[in-house]
């Protein structure tokens, strides 16, 4: 392609300042909604899937093969201390917790209830999960030089789970459930908290024991049914999971959308939606586009008229028009994600926050009532890209227009 | 009278820019009016789902069962009840059920749920639970410890009809039980997250084994009119004063909020298109009046006042919203009218829509007040978009403008 072609192009974009700032303005406000609608679509499930993992799987866990399929004790792992060290040490975790959990009935007095039990470190996963802000007042956390040791093995309970039981801090709570290698796991808790976890359904069923208790419980000594790992907000879950599984040789490292395939799919119908709002909000964007690229050509119909008079051919003229259409489309969709990022920046962190009904089910479900954003490279690259592309399939309308002028009738418009 | 005349010769004097507004603005309309309808029709399909399925319009419970899940605690009178129910002409179709809380195993694996008694008739007709079995029967006459389980259920359990599973309950004095059940059936099974397993066998099986007789622990009512759910959950209130009544909206109030938390997301799309078209229709009008400089210069210098150019630029965006909005609605309503009879399919999207239990056609609707707010929100953002552009109107210099 001619230098002289971008030359001209160029020259002549800043030849009408005002018209050109209007046509690139066009594909600029294109580009930054585009960028918000997904910035808000990807941050609301980006904090779905975190609130998710972190109170359930975790974005990697790493467990025996077999124990998705089948999640009994036979499947569990032998806990190496070493590759647990390693695979904190890996890039972009934010904490490695190893667990145990099991499916047992639980009772108290003569009232039962299928639960779940949790064996858990109690350092790295009240970081996480910050627990001791969770606790209902009378209860405590697992702490390591306990004054008063209770006389069983301490357990933190689901405060719905406790209701339910009719059960309070210092009551006794019986399991029965199954061990390692079929034996039957008999448990003796004594109550020290009743934990708010957030999620009504979690509350109902869950039940947090120190990871060495359920170990003894359920016959398992040095083995634990997984490591959670969680991930730094921005890190790449799949280079996550393939360093963590690196560390743990022979077992299988997966990932939440693997151990929430209920989640991925809900996430993924509502992205249906989603998709429909975004391809009307592209007509829209694409269809401002080209009408201000229209107003353009009525605009300069006299300029072209002269240019091919005086011997500038089609072809040329197209070239130079396209080129110039390309550069608008480029200049717009570049300031565009470029002004976008301090605008979600700003949301970030003073985000929307919602009002009634909705409000009041997040903080039932302990979630924060706001509208996230996220801002991820992926979304600026692939909004920039559909909108660019749109400027250069808009540039063919000028072509058509410049093939079929009317010098005559042009030059004295 | 004169301004509208000039606004109106304005519009028609270059169809093409006035057409590019008509069309941004048609444009808008559609699409704003669309999502809504689409919203509103994929939220109404998955209330009807969900109460057709799993919450039914009203439910009663002896009192405290729905906090321990007791088998003692069952509904004060089930033959009253049953008189009552059986002679409304409001209700369609109810179950009364008796269920506990327990473990269910297989040779592989051991799981909480909930096993539920039903009458396989009265739950179909309720539930819709023939329509949704995949495979076996929904119980055999004259069998022992059948049992129907879901699908996801069996797969977890690794067990498939003909196979046994044991379930552990507290019955009625509180001791545990252990039954071995043969699955005869499986249902399809919706993955939403809150849903625990749940399991059915006939309810005379499961009234034995918790020794509670023919009493019940609870009735799902389905009504032929949603409107007379209040009216009926209060003259049950008064009939069986012991026994809990609650209505769709209590039992599952995350339901009701699906649709409000879509309203506020709706909302905020609606806006986000707003905003997209309001800087079409900015771009273009400004366009349009810098395109006239001359002619607007002109206007001037002949005696037109800064007030009246002001005005006829506003007229004209009004004028032109006059056509689009119409036209907009028009297709706006035949669009929403032909997916909401043939859906929209969105499996090329989410296959997985289907196992979470919903379908991948949604059927867009889309009420009057829906179109009307629609409306209104766009002539608004038209108006405002022609401020802009009227302003740099009247701030031109007659003299400078008729030179340029």
């Amino acid at each position: 392609m001619h230098a002289l072609w971008w030359t001209l192009a160029w020259r002549n974009l800043w030849r009408n300042k005002r018209r050109t700032i209007i046509t690139a303005g066009s594909a600029f406000f294109a580009v930054f909604f585009a960028i918000v609608m997904q910035a808000v679509t990807y941050g609301v499930f980006g904090k779905m899937i975190e609130d998710m993992a972190r109170l359930s799987t975790g974005h990697v866990q790493v467990q025996d093969s077999l124990y998705l399929e089948e999640p009994t004790p036979d499947h569990s792992m032998a806990l190496d201390l070493e590759a647990l060290q390693r695979a904190r040490a890996v890039k972009g975790t934010m904490a490695v917790m190893p667990r145990l959990e099991a499916i047992v009935l639980a009772s108290s007095g003569n009232r039962s209830t299928p639960i779940q039990i949790i064996g858990i470190e109690p350092e790295p996963e009240d970081e996480v999960n910050r627990f001791r802000e969770r606790i209902r007042s009378g209860g405590r956390y697992f702490e390591k030089d306990d004054a008063t040791p209770p006389a069983l093995a301490p357990a933190l309970v689901g405060s719905a789970l406790a209701d339910q039981l009719g059960i309070g801090v210092n009551d006794t709570l019986y399991t029965i459930g199954q061990g390692y290698h079929g034996v039957p796991a008999y448990g003796r808790f004594q109550i020290i908290g009743l934990v708010e976890l957030g999620n009504p359904e979690l509350s109902k069923r869950l039940v947090y024991v120190e990871l060495a208790e359920a170990q003894h419980v359920f016959r398992m000594e040095g083995r634990v049914t997984g490591v959670v790992c969680m991930a730094d907000a921005a890190a790449d879950l799949e280079d996550i999971q393939a360093e963590v599984a690196a560390q743990f040789p022979g077992q299988a490292a997966r990932l939440w959308s693997d151990l929430m395939p209920d989640l991925e799919q809900t996430l993924e119908g509502k992205l249906a939606g989603n998709y429909v709002i975004l391809f009307i909000l592209y007509l829209i964007i694409g269809f401002g586009l080209f009408s201000t690229v229209l107003m353009m050509m009525s605009e300069r119909a006299k300029e072209f008229g002269i240019l091919i008079s005086v011997g500038t051919g089609r072809r040329t003229l197209a070239a130079m028009v396209y080129l110039e259409v390309a550069l608008l489309g480029a200049l717009g969709v570049g300031l565009g994600s470029l002004a976008v990022w301090p605008f979600l920046e700003w949301f970030d962190a003073h985000p929307v926050q919602l009002r009634g009904d909705l409000k009041a089910l997040h903080e039932q479900y302990g979630l924060e009532p706001i509208l996230p954003v996220m801002i991820q490279p992926f979304i600026f690259m692939r909004q920039s890209l559909v909108v660019f592309g749109m400027a250069l399939i808009v540039g063919f309308y000028p072509l058509r227009v410049l093939k079929r002028l009317d010098i005559l009738k042009a030059s004295r418009s | 009278m004169m301004l509208l005349a000039i606004a109106y010769r304005n519009i028609w004097r270059n169809p093409v820019r006035s057409l590019v507004v008509i069309g941004s603005m048609v444009l808008g309309i559609w699409g704003g009016t669309f999502i809504v309808g689409f919203f509103t029709g994929m939220t109404q399909q998955q209330l009807e789902d969900m109460l057709r399925q799993e919450v039914s319009h009203v439910q009663m419970h002896g009192e405290g069962f729905l906090d321990q899940f007791d088998a003692s605690d069952t509904l004060s009178s089930t033959v009253r009840l049953d008189q009552l129910l059986s002679a409304d002409p409001r209700v369609e179709a109810y179950s009364a059920r008796v269920s506990g809380v327990g473990l269910i195993a297989s040779a592989r694996l051991t799981t909480g749920g909930m096993v539920v008694g039903i009458d396989p008739e009265a739950e179909a007709a309720v539930t819709q639970l023939d329509a949704r079995m995949l495979e076996g029967d929904l119980f055999i006459p004259g069998r022992p410890n059948q049992v129907v389980i879901g699908s996801r259920l069996a797969d977890r359990l690794k067990v498939g009809i003909k196979n046994k599973i044991v379930i552990t309950l507290p019955n009625e004095s509180g001791e545990m039980t252990s039954t071995a059940m043969r699955v005869v059936g499986i249902y399809r099974e919706r993955a939403a997250a809150k849903a625990g397993a749940k399991i059915y066998v006939p309810v005379a099986d499961l009234a034995a084994i918790l020794g509670v007789g023919d009493a019940r622990h609870e009735v799902a009512v389905f009504l032929r009119d949603l409107n007379d759910v209040q009216p009926l959950q209060s003259e049950l209130g008064h009939a069986f004063q012991q026994d809990v009544i609650r209505s769709w909206s209590e039992i599952s109030p995350e339901l009701r909020l699906i649709s409000e938390s879509y309203d506020q997301y709706v909302l905020i799309i609606i806006a986000i298109i707003l905003l997209a078209l309001l800087f079409g229709i900015v771009n273009t009008m400004l366009m349009a009046v810098l395109e006239r400089t001359r002619e607007l210069g002109v206007l001037m210098a002949v005696g037109l006042t800064r007030v009246k150019v002001f005005w006829m630029i506003l007229l004209e965006t009004v004028m032109i919203g006059t056509i689009g909005g119409p036209v907009g609605l028009l297709v706006a309503w035949g669009t929403i009218q032909w997916t909401g009879r043939n859906g929209l399919d969105l499996s090329l999207y989410a296959d997985s829509l289907e196992a979470y239990g919903l379908s991948t056609r949604v059927y867009p609707a889309l009420d009057a007040s829906g179109y009307l707010q629609i409306f209104i929100m766009v002539i608004s953002a038209s108006l405002i978009a022609a401020l802009f552009p009227a302003l740099h109107a009247i701030r031109l210099k007659p003299m400078e403008a008729i030179r340029s």
